[in-house]
């Protein structure tokens, strides 16, 4: 889905169609959130998180809403990480030796 | 007023976003299965519709936009589905379902609502992905074959 935000993108840039995407982390909410009702996936979880919290509902939203705003108006073929850093955390949580 | 479509929008983070669009001054168009849902989170909000729809069918989305009336400013292509399962306990039809739903469904929607789009200002249009990390292999494989990243515990 990446690659085809890219093909749109370019395809109906020029129709002013700005085409973006959205790739949510752990987010506490939706299909989500009956596996972070557990305190302790839940501490685990949030916890391996380098900003240490399990993102909100809000956190994505807010995101669809500045993609749409004119704050935005020259953002396209963009993927937006709402992740608190994880996804490029692996180092981190590898052991040294 | 702005305009929004939102897919899978009537239940779980789709509702959470058709809500803050509602809230936003957006009027809302919510597609989605399940008609009695559907029905009943629009009926929930401001200036919202809900229209039942299968995002995999091209007959269903020009229905669907038909009943919306105009041409949304902002699409979120948010419906989904999840499996669990290991790789070896998949189907190829299960995981083409899969991927129809999320990729096949989202190049519909969109080409749909472009064509809507010629000769008009411009449009916004955001997809989300999912980043697997709730599920992990095995028992998420299925999950995560179609996902953007697989995220290893």
């Amino acid at each position: 889905m990446a690659n085809m935000t890219q093909a749109m993108a370019i395809e109906w840039g020029p129709k002013g169609i700005r085409v973006n995407a959205i790739a949510p982390g752990m987010i506490d909410a939706g299909m989500s959130k009956p596996i972070f009702e557990n305190p302790k996936v839940r501490a685990v979880r949030g916890g391996g998180v380098p900003l240490r919290a399990l993102g909100e509902a809000a956190d994505i939203t807010e995101a669809v809403l500045f993609l749409d705003s004119e704050g935005a108006k020259y953002i396209s073929g963009h993927e937006l990480v709402v992740d608190g850093g994880v996804s490029t955390s692996v180092m981190a949580h590898l052991p040294r030796e | 007023m702005r305009t929004a479509v939102i897919t899978g929008g009537a239940a779980g983070l789709g509702a959470d976003v058709a809500r803050r669009l509602s809230e936003s001054g957006y009027r809302v168009g919510i597609f989605d299965l399940g008609a009695d849902r559907v029905a009943q989170t629009a009926s929930e909000l401001d200036n919202a519709v809900g229209i039942e729809a299968d995002v995999t069918s091209p007959e269903q989305i020009a229905a669907a936009f038909e009943a919306f009336g105009e041409t949304p400013d902002l699409l979120v292509n948010n419906a989904g589905i999840v499996r669990f399962g290991a790789m070896e306990a998949q189907s190829a039809r299960r995981l083409h379902r899969r991927g129809q739903r999320q990729s096949a469904g989202e190049l519909l929607l969109c080409a749909r609502d472009r064509a809507r789009h010629d000769g008009r200002e411009a449009r916004a249009i955001s997809s989300t992905l999912r980043l697997s990390t709730a599920f992990t292999p095995p028992r998420g494989s299925d999950y995560t074959a179609l996902q953007r990243q697989p995220w290893p515990t």
